[in-house]
């Protein structure tokens, strides 16, 4: 069978180690679209909480020890939660206006410039080739997390520190396809971007009503895709923290309708794809609990208790699988937190803002501050994306001030155009609900 | 707005976008023939041997090592030069020496097993 076919079968599998997540009562109200994404979510966060399981226990990665398993817990979550699942699905087939098909058209072609842009190999990580990949291919070959590896001093490129979800993910796609097919690997990165869409369409048309939500999705595609293109993400793990980030950050907005699986899977998924996702979820975590800072105890505990608690949970299995194989369980970023220079704050606020332009000469950011000035009045709606997106910005000019100031310009340079993706995704996010709220659908 | 400002596709380097060789031919990270040569290496080379990769320069070498990590997983991949480090002790014990882009100055204990047109050649080492 052909590299194409496997790896498409891999993908359907990771769907379907997800698929209870698209039938559960909270997502019936989502559109297909959507609750595929949903399903894709859950799948990449599940495989790698399975896989991470067999490690503990040594058993080694196959098809048979991980996809036979997963397959019939999804099975089983799906028989047994049938009877909670009943109800009227949500349709797609409301009326289209010209703004919904325009939005569509437009999200289209971004998610074609992001496809064709990986084809192409136009914009591959150096990190996919150094580490990511090449982490995979030697957990693969190993099946499982490859220990010698990590602990060796001559491997330490490969980021021993870096959590697991993004190589066990791509580890998967391996075991089926049978070796590590580098071009085709980096579709992962474009199926984590259409999932992003997907579900940010669904959680956004909740919001702010499906005519409103359609251009502000349109926007936010483009102005990532270029972004992910321009900065060459390829591969990398930049993609699902995007997605991981954008949906965490939605499923914890206050008030109806309320989507806490959704955030603990979501912000499970931060903490396990990159280290800064760790600062992500406590950032999110937080500006939740500060939006939310009227409400009573018990209904501040019940929404915020397991989007705190299960990631807590998720890093500290990662770390502790670290520490109980003599894996570095510290990051240099940490070891020096207070070894920061703020005579280069000035420079590093000068190199921030000359690569913060996300390949499209700043438009991406000044549209959505734009839209934020002029619809002030309704910040309230805005507030967690907003600060969320401001506070990250602020953890990376922090993190820049621990560099020596004679790396500081190359170090943005290489990372912020990426690194601020995030944060991008939740400025407009901010920027289309204070809009839309000034805007309301009749 | 956003996709003109962003409109890669206009430039030169976009032509002809679906014949790429290697994972990252239009991207300006690193040398994709190095990959290429390492992809011809690798199927030359006898499953659990170790090896190394001599490149021009020391940042070379350590590039390299980085792509032959990758690629060259059934084998025991030494590094030459690593950040900023050069690994003589590596290249002395390696099975087999990827000599790309440059010549060995002495292939006496050498055996040459294949070659990627100029780009590299693969020796394995003798016995002595």
């Amino acid at each position: 069978m052909s590299d194409f076919l496997l790896f498409v079968a891999a993908k359907l599998a990771v769907f379907s180690f997800g698929a209870p997540a698209a039938f559960l009562p909270q997502s019936r109200s989502f559109g297909r679209a959507a609750r595929l994404g949903m399903a894709y979510v859950t799948g990449c966060v599940v495989l790698t909480a399975w896989a991470l399981a067999l490690s503990y226990v040594r058993v080694r990665w196959t098809l048979l020890t991980i996809g036979a398993p997963m397959l019939a817990a999804s099975i089983a979550a799906l028989w047994l939660g049938r009877r909670y699942s009943r109800g009227r699905d949500a349709t797609d087939r409301e009326p289209l206006d010209l703004q919904i098909i325009m939005s569509g058209v437009i999200t289209t072609l971004a998610s074609a410039h992001v496809l064709f842009s990986l084809l192409a190999t136009r914009m591959t990580s150096a990190d996919y080739l150094y580490f990511w990949g090449a982490k995979a291919a030697k957990f693969a070959a190993a099946g499982g997390i490859d220990l010698d590896s990590l602990r060796n001093s001559l491997l330490i490129h490969l980021h021993p520190t870096y959590p697991p979800l993004v190589t066990v993910n791509y580890t998967w796609d391996i075991l089926l396809i049978g070796r590590m097919a580098w071009r085709l690997e980096m579709l992962n990165t474009w199926l984590w971007f259409v999932a992003a869409v997907a579900v940010l369409q669904g959680l956004l048309s909740q919001r702010i009503g499906r005519r409103n939500a359609a251009p502000v999705v349109a926007f936010w595609s483009a102005a990532l895709a270029i972004g992910l293109e321009s900065s060459f993400t390829g591969g990398n793990a930049e993609s699902p923290l995007i997605l991981f980030t954008v949906i965490a950050a939605m499923a914890l907005l206050p008030g109806e309708p309320r989507h806490s699986v959704l955030a603990v899977v979501a912000l499970v998924g931060c903490v396990w794809t990159k280290t800064e996702g760790t600062v992500i979820w406590l950032i999110l975590v937080g500006c939740a609990a500060i939006v939310r800072f009227a409400a009573p105890l018990r209904s501040w505990l019940r929404e915020l208790a397991a989007p705190f608690l299960v990631p807590a949970a998720a890093l500290g299995a990662w770390m502790l699988f670290e520490w109980l194989n003599g894996l570095p369980t510290s990051d240099p970023t940490r070891e020096q937190a207070f070894a920061a220079s703020f005579s280069a704050a000035q420079q590093v606020i000068g190199a921030m803002f000359s690569h913060l332009h996300s390949g499209t000469y700043w438009l991406s950011w000044l549209v959505p501050a734009a839209v934020l000035l002029v619809s002030w009045k309704s910040w309230r709606q805005a507030a967690l994306p907003a600060i969320s997106a401001l506070l990250l910005l602020a953890f990376y000019f922090g993190y820049y001030l621990h560099v020596e100031a004679a790396m500081v310009q190359d170090m943005v340079k290489w990372t912020l155009p990426r690194v601020s993706l995030p944060s991008l995704a939740l400025f407009i996010i901010a920027a289309g609900m204070s809009w839309a709220t000034r805007h309301p659908e009749r | 707005m956003l996709g003109l400002a962003g409109a890669s596709w206009l430039r030169p380097e976009f032509r002809d976008p679906f014949r790429p060789a290697t994972p990252f031919d239009r991207t300006p990270i690193s040398d994709s023939s190095g990959w290429y040569a390492l992809s011809v290496a690798n199927t030359c080379l006898w499953p659990g041997k170790s090896v190394t990769v001599i490149a021009p320069t020391a940042a070379q070498s350590h590039e390299m090592y980085f792509l032959a990590v990758a690629q060259l997983t059934r084998n025991v991949v030494l590094p030459a030069a690593y950040f900023g480090h050069a690994h003589p002790d590596q290249v002395r014990t390696a099975q087999y020496v990827i000599h790309y882009r440059t010549t060995p100055d002495d292939t006496s204990r050498l055996r040459a097993v294949c070659t990627v047109p100029d780009l590299a050649v693969v020796y394995e080492r003798t016995a002595q």
